[in-house]
């Protein structure tokens, strides 16, 4: 279908509404000895109204009820608000599903922001939530000064300090994120143009607050959730409704609250760490206008000065702006290889070039298995790509065998590609650390690692090849967004898939109570960054090992031994006689179900879902490593 | 009225109360139905003006509070 008639609040990236949405959610809540989780995420995939909205909330609270799911994520969300959130809450509980997610809300009564926020008993704080989203614009913070009646009528310090000790009370009561919106600027100015230049107008407080905001969000460890610029992308006009306001207290047009729920559960999921990483291209009419192997190398729509060749130019420059930002590109293309590659390497109109694309599928297969075939060269999962396709019978097959990957829909014309795959918030993110900004690189070098490894017969004097250095420290506050990242998005090399917010990581660096340890690995081809972080929990006789994640990238390099030799070596410095290893299974982490067997831990009296493994220290023997280690 | 756009009208109701059997011709009102709260109100009343390619003003969404009522604001509109 073609999309690019469509309105960014109508979320034009998305399928449309199918006719049988409602028979298919039916027979979803009849079937059951289904897993419904699945079936009632894909529906989710589809760009529903309000209706729809809340028949899916009331579906997932129902089934969630009879017959639990484990293949949805939950997330607990408070919502503070001046407006009614009524028709938000189920908007962001069905649009959770999109996200693979179960989001249970809890909201403060209405109107009253403060107390929600700073009685310890409210029923946000008493719910102790993951995050709490303080969703408040320009009528629900003190912006305007009406008691003098005298100029100016806005002001943004007031409105500071009163999110602020919202924001305090928050942490202090129930040590909960906060997901902070910036606030919109009214649509209707008082001067007009002047209103810019005037400290006191609605327009200049508003752009102070937002820019204050912005500066010490992340400093403070809660997420900025930009409405601000999301009314900019719909534009005033149709963001602000007056009659939803007067009739509703809708805080924004009812319109936009597709838009609105998808926005926030984008960055909720990026908290979750399901945000994607790879972005999957197609070629032919794709990345560039026409077909390589029809119109050949003179043939193909690339070059600067033609409209559709600019078309295809933009489309690759976004892609190596992601790229850069630390996002894996990939090719997936129906092609013969050495046709596929032609452009790459012969048109001086390509921005994009061979070395930038970490995996390169070009052959006659079908694409889903092509994708599966991406993701395990990466050691990434089918929910972390995104499939860019102009074809729509492709796009329709892939989202058919492998809902996991995202595929946008993309209109008939390429210049409204760039906006379908941009606006759709599949790379959000709640944090930028060096380690995101090498990754795009690391993906290659593990290309090249491969490759030696294949051209050396032995194990052992391969690793020892790598000049490994091996660099061990307590979490601290440098590497605390990464950590954080590593805990919310490890989900196969995880031992016991343990989430914890930043604000959680903060307390564990602080406590002794427990044992934190940031694992960085460098090697020859560069360095890999912060790979693996453990948590354990310390008892004078025993330590238990709460939490043990590392990357993938760095599998079958004896890591996972020096890691264990640091451990045991530090539990028995603190007087300790033994570790435990606990091991809970779940679908993704098979990876790791014999890890603490291969480190001569045994196993105790446990169930198959909740292991437990002992390691007896004083005859605990350290491992020999093909690395250096440091300190 | 055109038959299509009470059609129309009864499936809006059905919808939002998530009634199949909602007859408009029973007359079913704020008073008579226990799901007609003040949201339910507001998204039958913008299902409607989505449906039917119309707006309301307030007056006339605050007076709607039964089907008849309903029927009478939409005659005078269309």
């Amino acid at each position: 279908m073609s999309s690019d008639r469509l309105s960014l609040p109508d979320l034009p990236w998305l399928p449309r509404l199918s006719a049988d949405f409602k028979s298919r959610l039916a027979q979803i809540q009849d079937a059951k000895d289904l897993d419904w989780a699945g079936p009632l995420a894909s529906l989710a995939q589809q760009a529903f109204g309000l209706n729809q909205a809340i028949s899916l909330s009331r579906a997932v609270k129902r089934l969630a009820a009879q017959r639990p799911s484990k293949s949805l994520a939950t997330f607990k969300l408070g919502i503070v608000g001046n407006g009614t959130l009524d028709f938000i809450v189920p908007f962001l509980e069905a649009t959770a599903l999109r996200y693979g997610m179960a989001l249970e809300v809890v909201t403060g009564p209405f109107g009253q922001a403060m107390q929600a926020a700073l009685d310890p008993a409210s029923a946000i704080n008493a719910a102790k939530p993951d995050a709490v989203l303080l969703a408040l614009d320009h009528r629900g913070l003190p912006f305007r000064d009406d008691d003098s009646g005298a100029w100016p009528p806005y002001r943004a310090d007031a409105a500071l300090r009163e999110l602020d000790a919202m924001r305090q009370g928050i942490r202090q009561h129930c040590g909960a994120t906060c997901l902070v919106q910036s606030v919109p600027t009214p649509l209707a100015p008082l001067f007009g143009s002047l209103d810019a230049t005037l400290a006191g107008s609605a327009r200049a407080a508003i752009a102070q607050f937002n820019a204050t905001l912005a500066r010490d969000v992340a400093s403070r460890a809660d997420v900025l959730i930009d409405v601000d610029a999301l009314s900019q992308a719909v534009g005033l006009d149709a963001w602000h409704d007056d009659r939803d306001w007067h009739l509703a207290k809708l805080p924004f047009a009812r319109s936009a609250l597709p838009l609105y729920a998808d926005f926030v559960l984008r960055a909720i999921a990026a908290i979750r760490g399901k945000a994607r990483k790879c972005l999957v291209l197609d070629l032919d009419n794709t990345l560039w206008g026409g077909v390589i192997g029809d119109d050949g190398l003179e043939g193909i729509a690339i070059d600067e000065g033609d409209a559709r060749g600019e078309a295809h130019r933009a489309v690759q420059r976004v892609a190596l702006d992601l790229r850069r930002r630390g996002i894996v590109l990939a090719v997936c293309s129906k092609n013969d290889d050495a046709t596929a590659r032609m452009p790459f390497r012969e048109h001086s109109g390509m921005l994009l070039k061979e070395d930038d694309i970490a995996v390169f599928v070009a052959n006659w297969d079908d694409k889903a298995s092509n994708l599966e075939r991406i993701a395990q060269r990466l050691d990434i999962g089918l929910d972390a790509l995104v499939l860019l396709d102009d074809n729509p019978a492709e796009r329709a097959q892939v989202r058919l065998a492998l809902p996991q990957v995202a595929v946008p829909e993309l209109g008939d014309d390429p210049s409204t590609f760039v906006r379908s795959l941009m606006m759709a918030g599949y790379f959000e993110s709640v944090a930028f650390t060096p380690e995101d900004l090498a990754r795009a690189d690391q993906y290659r070098g593990n290309a090249n690692r491969s490759e030696l490894l294949e051209g050396s017969r032995d194990l052992g004097q391969f690793l020892l090849s790598l000049d490994m250095l091996i660099r061990f420290a307590p979490f601290q506050a440098q590497g605390r967004k990464r950590i954080t990242q590593l805990i919310n998005k490890t989900n196969q090399f995880n031992l016991t898939t343990r989430r914890y917010t930043e604000t959680q990581v903060a307390e564990i660096e602080a406590s002794t109570a427990h044992y934190s340890l940031q694992v960085n690995l460098a090697d020859r081809f560069g360095d890999n960054g912060m790979i693996c972080a453990i948590i354990c929990q310390r008892r004078d006789d025993e330590w238990e090992i709460d939490s043990w994640l590392m990357s993938c990238r760095v599998l079958n390099r004896k890591v996972e031994e020096a890691i264990c030799n640091r451990i045991a070596r530090d539990a028995k410095d603190a007087g300790a006689t033994r570790l435990i290893g606990l091991y809970r299974p779940t679908p993704r982490n098979n990876i790791v179900a014999k890890l603490f067997e291969q480190l001569g831990f045994s196993r105790s009296d446990s169930p198959d879902d909740a292991q437990r493994w002992l390691l007896d220290l004083p005859s605990f023997k350290p491992f020999v490593l093909p690395m250096t280690e440091l300190p | 009225m055109r038959d299509e756009t009470r059609t129309k009208i009864e499936t809006v109701f059905r919808e939002v109360f998530d009634n199949d059997n909602l007859r408009l011709s029973d007359n079913p009102s704020s008073e008579t139905l226990a799901t007609w709260d003040s949201l339910a109100h507001i998204r039958l009343v913008s299902s409607l003006e989505d449906e039917l390619a119309l707006t309301f003003t307030l007056e006339e969404i605050e007076g709607m509070t039964s089907a008849t009522k309903i029927l009478a604001v939409v005659e005078s509109k269309v």
